[in-house]
């Protein structure tokens, strides 16, 4: 067996559930102090207090790279007294009101509640086999799966996650007879496409995936959405195998490339130029009323050698696409109407804690300031100006679509836990 | 029909090129536009922070906290890893660390907070000489740079001095990255716009650090104290004129027989003595939220706008100040000192006066030159403090207190009489017991004194006498009362003491 199961712990938090009111409180922490022990002791203290809790039964976290990660874990984990802490690294943090896309920020959010319940841990080797890791994640989550399980939360590498591997072996281990929905993101590394860490309490790895299964007397709201518009004519991918695409068009993919991207942008510019045209592939129109009109796929790598690029998810020969571009009208409209829908699936109720896993791509490298913070402060006022909010800017989002599980890029997925 | 269509294919293929060449050009021209409009962001978000910088420089005072925004601004806005300000030692040969922030290992800090550079360091010779600023970036082939750079823990840093051109720095600011952070943070480049940043950020540091040394200075001629009386924020704000009049309590003090130990003494001599003794001193009336008005050679002029007993405590703390002061001063070999003290409490004004390019606080009212009558008094009566009338029912609770009861005195000048109290807590405590055991013999002698039973009065004050010989008040009645019985009193004889001198 490739994968190896790190650890993984549970934490039974509705043992007292019946002789108590039922109650969940959730507190948001950050800093940006360089320190990365001062950062941690920030962020921490400012969760526990903002949710006015004592002591933290589950934290979840995503850092910025520019922290030593295994420090800055291991002093979020002491000064949680402990607690199950489930995260990754992040290209930039959202917490509340503000994102960060700075090299140095941590966002914690510290949970006590007897109405959830939390599950969390790690599965390792990705790269030599994702399906084997989403078996091992089956195998962990199998017996602690429930009636109320509302959802897995999952932050893998996105350096090395074949996800429809992954996502395709463990739910075929699983074998439910209903969707697991899974929310997310890939770890990453702000913008250095070096190593992702993700963490499970206090150990920190890489080419792994954290999990958190949630269950409980909750429900989630998630929705999905981007921005971006088609940009000339169609393309077929001609060769390719699993995630990689050899050939577009009948020529090497790189070529296909030289099309819309200079010299420059496909050398040294690469690693912020790649992300300027996502792959569109055409959705069918039941699912683009509310998602947008295409399935968007980044280029994560390219081979000079064999001028093949890689994308996140296998993709079939013969298969058309469009390269599309980002559109900040577009994205201002299907923000609004992501909050929408969130609204409209949780009604009247006010969610309990929000998370948003937001593409870097469409991030500072895109959009101004500014801007960014015009899109959080409209999300956040249409979903609830008081719910406790997290998140981080990823190299790929996790939410399911049409009733799928789907890793997208250049999007916006949210999960409202109410 | 084949060619028409071949010919049509063609076009829309080279028609498709040409779009596709367009795309790829308005896309590079988009992408080269967010590229500059990022670089004016930033470079707009520097000047905005560099703007606020210099509204937190303006709203302080603090050079601790100048040292921090300049700090925060290098390691949060320009994203360095590590920031160093070091300022001169006391004697000027060094500069040493006074403020540190960014990521260190513990072992670093500590060895960091005590680290200090030569002035005559060859590495920043031309810092000191001529250059603004010493760059060392990660490359830089320049050993002795690197070497410096190393004792303060930075691979690639910039050193600018905090001080003009072709001025002695009065301080140097140090950021820069290690290199195991290097790629984190903003990398230090000779041309790079971040030293732009900090050399702006070290020109307005300089500016704040000179005006707070101004500040300081002239802080030592308008104490603070001062400011806040007139609820003014800087010396700036004071104005010829500004005055409060409002009931205080004043306090006069003079070192007694100053002439006569000065005369001994150099000029020189005479200054260190004087400032010493201030030295001792000033710092009480502080402590007892009064301020010193002004310094009068061997005499300070202080007053207390709250309570009275804040400044009778003052008084009692400087006269045991004064007794341990003098112990310091007999063991080396110098006559010991006595101060008098005199506090009277009234409504007075203290403002500013002089004229406009040469101005003083004071204090001015009849109030005041009375305070100062009662502090000549001391040395009649040999109490070490003299209070008024006013200012004993000033007091919260006057049995806080060792007082007694000392004369009714018609000052030179004045024509109205006034009541006196000796407070005698601050006396040596030999001499505070036989104030006390004789303090109703005294009383007794005075009641006597003014009912003209001149005789039973006489008694009393030799019972006083003989316990105490050298109490000039049981003194100043015994002689008065012979006087009375040898010249006869006048019907409207009253008993007060009309003072002919100052």
């Amino acid at each position: 067996m490739n994968s190896l199961v790190i650890c993984q712990a549970q934490y039974n938090l509705n043992k007292f559930s019946q002789i108590y009111t039922m109650s969940t409180k959730v507190g948001i922490g950050k800093s940006i102090h360089r320190n990365p022990k001062i950062a941690a002791s920030e962020a921490v203290e400012m969760a526990l207090n903002t949710g006015a809790i004592e002591k933290a039964d589950f934290v979840f976290m995503f850092s910025s790279v520019g922290y030593d990660q295994k420090t800055i874990v291991k002093y979020v984990y002491d000064f949680c007294g402990g607690a199950s802490l489930c995260g990754c690294s992040a290209e930039g943090t959202i917490a509340g009101w503000e994102t960060d896309e700075s090299n140095f920020s941590v966002v914690v959010m510290a949970i006590r509640s007897d109405e959830l319940r939390l599950t969390n841990g790690i599965v390792g080797g990705l790269k030599s086999n994702s399906a084997e890791a989403g078996r091992a994640v089956a195998g962990s989550i199998r017996d602690r799966l429930n009636a109320d399980t509302a959802g897995l939360f999952l932050f893998p590498d996105a350096l090395t996650i074949n996800f429809e591997r992954f996502k395709t072996a463990m739910e075929t281990e699983l074998n439910l007879d209903r969707l697991l929905p899974l929310f997310g993101g890939l770890a990453s590394d702000n913008w250095q496409w070096k190593q992702t860490y993700q963490y499970c309490n206090d150990q920190v790895t890489s080419d792994s995936a954290a999990w958190a299964l949630l269950s409980g007397n909750l429900q989630i709201a998630g929705a999905v959405n981007h921005g971006c518009v088609s940009l000339g004519v169609s393309h077929k991918i001609t060769r390719s195998e699993g995630n990689v695409i050899y050939e577009i068009d009948g020529k090497p993919s790189v070529e296909t490339l030289r099309k819309y991207l200079s010299e420059a942008e496909l050398t040294k510019g690469w690693g912020t130029s790649n992300m300027q045209f996502p792959l569109g592939f055409k959705l069918p129109d039941s699912v683009t009323e509310d998602y947008g009109q295409f399935f968007l796929r980044a280029m994560m790598s390219k081979d000079d050698q064999t001028g093949a690029v890689t994308v996140p998810t296998e993709v079939l020969q013969d298969e058309t696409f469009y390269m599309t571009r980002r559109d900040y009208g577009l994205m201002v409209n299907g923000i609004n109407r992501l909050g929408h829908q969130i609204k409209q699936q949780i009604g009247d109720k006010q969610p309990k804690l929000v998370f948003q896993f937001e593409c870097c791509g469409r991030g500072k490298v895109f959009i101004r300031e500014e801007q960014q913070s015009a899109l959080l402060k409209s999300l956040r006022e249409t979903v609830g100006s008081d719910v406790p909010w997290l998140g981080f800017f990823t190299y790929g989002e996790i939410g399911p679509l049409a009733g799928i599980n789907q890793v997208h890029n250049y999007t916006c997925v949210m999960a409202a836990i109410y | 029909m084949d060619t028409t269509s071949d010919k049509g294919i063609a076009e829309l293929q080279k028609e498709n090129q040409q779009l596709t060449e367009q795309v790829r050009r308005l896309v590079a021209a988009e992408n080269e536009l967010y590229r500059i409009q990022s670089k004016l962001d930033l470079k707009l978000r520097l000047y905005r922070q560099l703007y606020e910088v210099s509204n937190q420089f303006n709203a302080t005072f603090d050079l601790n906290e100048v040292l921090q925004i300049v700090i925060r601004f290098v390691l949060y806005e320009l994203n360095f890893e590590r920031c160093l300000v070091l300022l001169p030692t006391l004697e000027g040969k060094a500069f040493q660390v006074q403020a540190l922030d960014g990521y260190y290992t513990d072992e670093e800090q500590e060895t960091l907070s005590k680290f200090q550079l030569s002035a005559t360091e060859p590495a920043l010779l031309p810092l000191i000489t001529k250059a603004e600023r010493i760059i060392c970036p990660a490359n830089s082939d320049q050993e002795a740079l690197r070497e410096l750079g190393h004792r303060f823990h930075m691979d690639e840093y910039a050193i600018l001095s905090l001080g003009g051109k072709g001025e002695e720095p009065i301080g140097l600011l140090i950021a820069g990255n290690s290199a195991e952070m290097a790629e984190n943070q903003e990398r230090v480049e000779a041309e790079g716009e971040a030293i732009i940043s900090l050399a702006n950020l070290a020109n307005q540091a300089t500016t704040t650090m000179k005006n707070l040394r101004f500040y300081q200075a002239s802080k030592r001629f308008v104490p603070e104290e001062f400011l806040e009386f007139f609820q003014k924020g800087s010396i700036v704000d004071i104005a010829l004129g500004d005055h409060l009049s409002k009931e205080m309590t004043i306090m006069f003090t003079d070192i007694r027989s100053f002439a006569s130990i000065s005369e001994k003494m150099t000029y020189q001599q005479v200054f260190d003595f004087v400032n010493s003794y201030y030295e001792q001193v000033s710092p009480i009336i502080r402590t007892f939220k009064g301020f010193i008005v002004k310094y009068m050679g061997d005499g300070i002029m202080a007053v207390f706008p709250n309570r009275a007993d804040d400044a009778l405590q003052a008084a009692i703390t400087k006269q045991r100040c004064v007794a341990e002061y003098n112990e310091h001063r007999l063991k080396k070999g110098d006559p010991p000192i006595q101060i008098g003290v005199g506090l009277h409490t009234g409504h007075m004004m203290v403002g500013v006066v002089g004229e406009v390019d040469r101005m003083q606080g004071d204090a001015i009212s009849d109030h005041v030159n009375l305070a100062s009558r009662l502090e000549g008094l001391t040395k009649f009566y040999d109490a070490s403090v003299i209070i008024s009338s006013a200012t004993h029912q000033g007091l919260l609770d006057p049995s806080n207190y060792k007082i007694r009861y000392l004369d009714r005195v018609c000052v030179k000048g004045k024509e109205e009489v006034i009541r006196l109290f000796e407070v005698f807590d601050g006396d040596p405590p030999e001499l505070q017991m036989l104030k006390v055991e004789t303090q109703e013999n005294l009383a007794r002698a005075q009641e006597l004194y003014y009912d003209k039973k001149f005789v039973d009065a006489q008694v009393e004050l030799f019972k006083v006498l003989a316990r105490n010989p050298t109490d000039k008040v049981a003194w100043h009645f015994l002689v008065q009362a012979a006087q009375c019985l040898k010249d006869g009193v006048p019907e409207t004889w009253t008993g007060d003491t009309v003072m002919i001198t100052k």
